[in-house]
């Protein structure tokens, strides 16, 4: 009993350092917020859920919201998808490893192309005069201000998904080579096909895979309002107009109550489904 | 030289280096004093210290002719003055310079002689003229001519001419033939420290011995004061300079100043000493002409500004506290001149408290107004809020629903009860009986041209009509001095915006349209004649532009101009314009509400424990002293519009006419004979000033998403349905959020 506590004791000490800097950086940062959430802005007078009745009402934030859900409801089924066929595809041709590598490699290029030189290529591409529109007229079809229409959206969720393809592939190839090959063998022997394969071997085993990449992707997929910020500035279009568009002019205004109120409710948007899924998950196995 | 005390002052010098409070009770540093000359002297012209100690100031009064020798033997002591026998008035003045023995040098043209003379002052007062012999200038058919003069701790006189050559003059001839050997190089400006000749060249500043005529070693610390600011390489206006020098008391050691202080070092130094910092006085608003040494740790700067010409002495004081005991921080998104002005004024009252002005955005550092407001933003976060915020570009409306800003109403009915102020803009602030922020200064945009042109400018439809009539009936003809786009939308944006909004709040859509539809009607109708376009950048240039356009409608190169008007100078050249075109002046726009641009809008913040001390700045800011300055808009102080009105009608409307010449971006020469200013003039100036009623909308994304959008309209690069749905599309959010 006494080496049991000894043995915790010592794991405690490694994890300590690690969740101090979770608890400065992360933890106690995040308490104050939610502290905010239930103060005026200024004066900190305790105002009970006026600011998330007020971020509840307020249009902007609404519309915020739901772009943003509808951006990751589109981007993260098509991400992980197109992402595991490259995977299955690139699985195909491991045994010619040269090929294999360069593939790889050309999968990952986006991921190391920094983000000011992505938004000088949307802007060179997609402008009123930019070189997609310049095509267009040369086959006698008329362009339009893509970052200023509907097509904005189209814009982002193709960034999106050239941006963070490569990455995501390579988490799959890893969840692919980690499923041992001797269970497929065995399978083939016992007369199973390639789809049985994968719906019976492939995906179940990947399941911890499935859902680290799941989570990686959704984080990831805040990360593009960069791009959407430098391309359109603080007011993009309607389509493109993001959660992160929202805190950012509020912080701009001053509006620190209404930003704490917004981060909670984003807190509680994004874990809640996190460990939802990773209760289904759980208790499946 | 007290190093030691210079260090403590040297602490004051950053807006990072804020005292803490002079804790120990240490005593003594420089203060600031202005230098009072009798009433009738209107300009100075040098300063210098002499050989055998005391200084002495060559003043003079424009219109009575008179000049003066002011000689004093301690700068804080008694002056007495010699009247020269030499008069000034409608002079050029091109250089001047105090010599060791007391005898003040001056060069430039003189009313009753042809060509460049050097006039030399005697103690006595008794004046000698000489012809000084120039050589040619080189690859120009112009007369050469002395741009520049300083004179050496020996009595050496040294010139600059116009071929960028620093020429030796002999001082009993006159003769200007001995040619000092500094490189190939252009010079732009030089000092003189003792017998040391600083000169400021293309490839950056060299030292040379006066007496010997030889490059000395490298001075590292005025080497790297210009690598690290490259605007002190350059003197564009003539008679005053970014760096000033003069010889410490230390053999070989050299005092320089420049807007951000006085410092000094010796031969051996590789840094200087900071003596005095300019955020704590008023050398950062000075243009600089000269500084002297009037004794040990005792400095005069001869300096200019919108005033006119001033010499404010440093001395050690060694009974005031080392540090202030107070600070005052003062944040603006933009610097201004005249904020800095202000601060000068606050802090020769207020020497116990120091200020520290926090500019958002720099030059240098070319943060956009969304960072700056966002770092503003995490500084009050901080509960570091400055104490004393200028409000534009800053999110006004948002400070205030949050609380941030203090009520100023006591202070503003104060300075109202002292000065007076004009009421439309003060009631235009108020809100409930408070004003959370009040502008300084204001003024509007105006529409010049022939009486139906007035008339039709006074809404922006009507004028956009008008142009687009005038230019169909007047093929080929410019109409309008015209703009830009991008300066098109500025000018019609503060004529028009406070029309837009409804009284719900929101963006009234058919006016933008209707205002969008003006401003592409005005940017077309000169747009064929794009070689003759007057403005091929947008860079600040359009503050006053009025008074430039009326210059156009004078010369017969356009037919009607219209822009901000910014001064009584602005006023004076359209008035010069109408004499001889018999064109008018009136507001454009302000069909249904005239407004005007406030500036300078000034808060306090709530959280600030210096409310005093901001109390205080900002009395000074909406004052009679600050007011009296003829820049940056019309003062909202009545006294203050009264001392200027007074002061530019004595300086233009006197009997000897003021000529302005410039040369535009084509290399045309244009000139005003500025005297037609008198108090009719003003009182109808002021009884439109008075009449503006709204400020324009100063939003910062409003304006920025409006003239965005409306660039592309204007040139042709989107439509009109396209930039309306835009525009309503992004303010809706704005507006919702």
């Amino acid at each position: 009993m006494d080496r049991q506590k000894r043995r915790k004791a010592v794991g405690l000490c490694f994890v300590l350092p690690g969740f101090m800097g979770v608890a400065v950086f992360y933890l106690i940062p995040f308490l104050d917020v939610f502290r905010r959430s239930f103060v005026t802005a200024v004066g900190n007078r305790f105002c009970g859920f006026r600011n998330y009745r007020t971020v509840f009402a307020n249009a902007a934030f609404r519309l915020a919201a739901g772009n943003t859900l509808t951006f990751l409801a589109v981007c993260l089924p098509l991400l992980l998808a197109l992402s595991l066929l490259a995977a299955l595809g690139l699985s195909a041709v491991a045994d010619n490893k040269r090929l294999y590598a360069v593939l790889k490699g050309a999968y990952l290029i986006p991921l190391a192309v920094p983000a000011a030189s992505v938004v000088l290529l949307w802007k060179l591409v997609f402008d009123r005069h930019g070189f997609l529109n310049g095509v267009l007229d040369a086959f006698g079809i008329a362009g339009k201000d893509w970052m200023n229409s509907g097509a904005a959206f189209g814009v982002l969720v193709f960034s999106y998904i050239w941006k963070n393809m490569g990455y995501v592939v390579v988490l799959w190839l890893a969840g692919l080579a980690s499923v041992p090959e001797t269970l497929y063998e065995a399978a083939r022997v016992d007369g199973a096909g390639r789809w049985d394969c994968f719906v019976r071997i492939t995906i179940p085993l990947m399941r911890p895979v499935i859902f680290m990449i799941v989570v990686i992707s959704l984080l990831n997929s805040f990360k593009v309002f960069r791009e959407a910020w430098m391309v359109a500035g603080s007011y993009p279009e309607d389509s493109i107009y993001l959660l992160q568009h929202i805190f950012n002019n509020w912080f701009r205004d001053l509006s620190m109550d209404r930003i704490a109120a917004a981060a909670v409710l984003l807190c509680i948007a994004v874990f809640g489904p996190i460990r939802l899924l990773q209760r289904c998950w759980e208790d499946s196995r | 030289m007290r190093t030691g005390r210079m260090r403590e002052d040297s602490s004051q010098a950053g807006n990072e280096g804020a005292p803490s409070a002079s804790a120990d009770g240490a005593k003594g540093r420089f203060v600031e004093s202005d230098v009072q000359f009798p009433e009738e002297v209107t300009e100075i012209r040098c300063v210098g210290a002499r050989a055998g100690g005391g200084v002495t100031v060559l003043a003079d009064n424009g219109d009575t002719g008179k000049t003066w020798l002011f000689m004093a033997e301690d700068a804080g002591g008694e002056w007495t003055a010699q009247e020269a026998g030499l008069s000034l008035a409608d002079c050029w003045i091109s250089g001047a310079a105090v010599a060791p023995d007391g005898s003040a040098w001056l060069c430039g043209s003189f009313a009753d002689t042809d060509g460049m003379r050097v006039k030399k002052i005697n103690p006595d007062g008794v004046v000698e003229e000489k012809v000084p012999g120039m050589p040619e200038v080189k690859e120009r058919d112009t007369n050469n001519i002395i741009t520049q003069m300083g004179i050496d701790a020996a009595g050496r006189i040294f010139v600059l001419d116009l071929n960028g050559e620093i020429l030796k003059m002999n001082p009993e001839t006159g003769e200007c033939a001995e040619r000092m050997e500094c490189g190939d190089e252009y010079v732009r400006y030089f000092g003189i420290a003792g017998e040391k000749l600083i000169v400021i060249s293309e490839s950056g500043i060299h030292v040379y011995d006066t007496a010997a005529g030889t490059a000395l070693l490298e001075d590292v610390v005025l080497s790297e004061l210009i690598a690290a600011d490259s605007s002190l390489m350059s003197s564009d206006t003539e008679g005053v300079f970014p760096l000033v020098f003069t010889a410490g008391m230390e053999s070989g050691s050299i005092v320089h100043a420049d807007k951000s202080g006085i410092y000094y070092h010796n031969d051996k130094a590789t840094v200087s000493e900071q003596l005095v910092s300019g955020d704590l006085n008023s050398i950062g608003s000075l243009s600089l002409v000269q500084i002297a040494m009037a004794g040990e740790e005792d400095f005069l700067i001869l300096g200019r500004d919108a005033t006119g010409s001033r010499i404010l002495r440093f001395y050690y004081d060694k009974d005031v506290s080392s540090l202030p005991e107070k600070e005052l921080t003062i944040y603006a998104l933009e610097d201004s001149a005249l904020l800095r002005q202000a601060v000068g004024i606050y802090q020769k009252e207020n020497s116990g408290t120091f200020v520290t002005i926090k500019i958002g955005m720099t030059e240098k550092d070319g943060v956009t107004a969304e960072d700056a407001v966002a770092a503003l933003n995490t500084e009050i976060m901080a509960g570091d809020a400055p104490d004393v915020m200028i409000l534009d570009g800053l999110p006004v409306d948002s400070y205030i629903e949050k609380g941030l800003l203090a009520d100023v109403s006591g202070i503003v009915a104060e300075v109202e009860q002292t000065d007076g102020l004009f009421g439309n803009v003060k009631n235009a602030y108020e809100k409930d009986g408070a004003i959370y922020g009040m502008p300084a200064r204001f003024f509007p945009v105006v529409v010049f041209g022939m009486e139906d042109a007035v008339r039709a400018g006074e809404s922006v439809t009507g004028f956009a009509g008008y142009i687009e009539r005038t230019a169909a009936e007047n093929p080929g003809k410019q109409v309008a001095y015209d703009l830009p786009a991008e300066g098109v939308l500025w000018t019609l944006y503060r004529a028009d915006s406070a029309n837009w909004v409804t009284e719900g709040g929101t963006l009234d859509e058919g006016r933008l349209t209707e205002w969008l539809t003006a401003a592409k009607k005005i940017y077309d109708a000169d747009r064929d004649k794009s070689e003759r376009r007057f403005y091929t950048s947008f860079d600040n240039v359009l503050y006053g532009t009025a008074g430039t356009g009326a210059s156009y409608v004078m010369d017969g190169e356009a037919l009607l101009c219209y822009g901000t008007m910014v001064d009584l100078g602005g006023l004076e050249m359209l008035l010069a314009a109408a004499e001889k075109t018999g064109a008018d002046y009136g507001i454009l726009g302000g069909d249904q509400k005239k407004s005007f641009v406030p500036h300078l809008q000034t808060g306090i913040s709530n959280d600030s424990d210096m409310q005093e001390e901001a109390a205080a700045f900002l009395k000074v800011l909406l004052g009679k002293e600050c007011g009296g300055i003829d820049q940056d808009g019309f003062p909202v102080n009545r006294a203050g519009w009264a001392a200027v009105c007074e002061d530019k009608i004595k300086m233009y409307g006197s009997e000897s006419t003021i000529s302005i010449g410039s040369t535009d971006e084509n290399g045309r020469e244009r000139g005003f004979q500025m005297d037609d200013l008198n108090q009719e003039a003003a009182d109808r100036l002021a009884a439109l000033l008075e009449g503006l009623t709204v400020p324009s909308l100063t939003d910062a994304v409003i304006e920025e998403v409006v003239t965005a959008q409306g660039e592309a309209y204007l040139k042709g690069e989107a439509s009109l349905e396209d930039v309306v749905t835009a525009i309503r599309q992004k303010i809706s959010i704005y507006l919702a959020e």
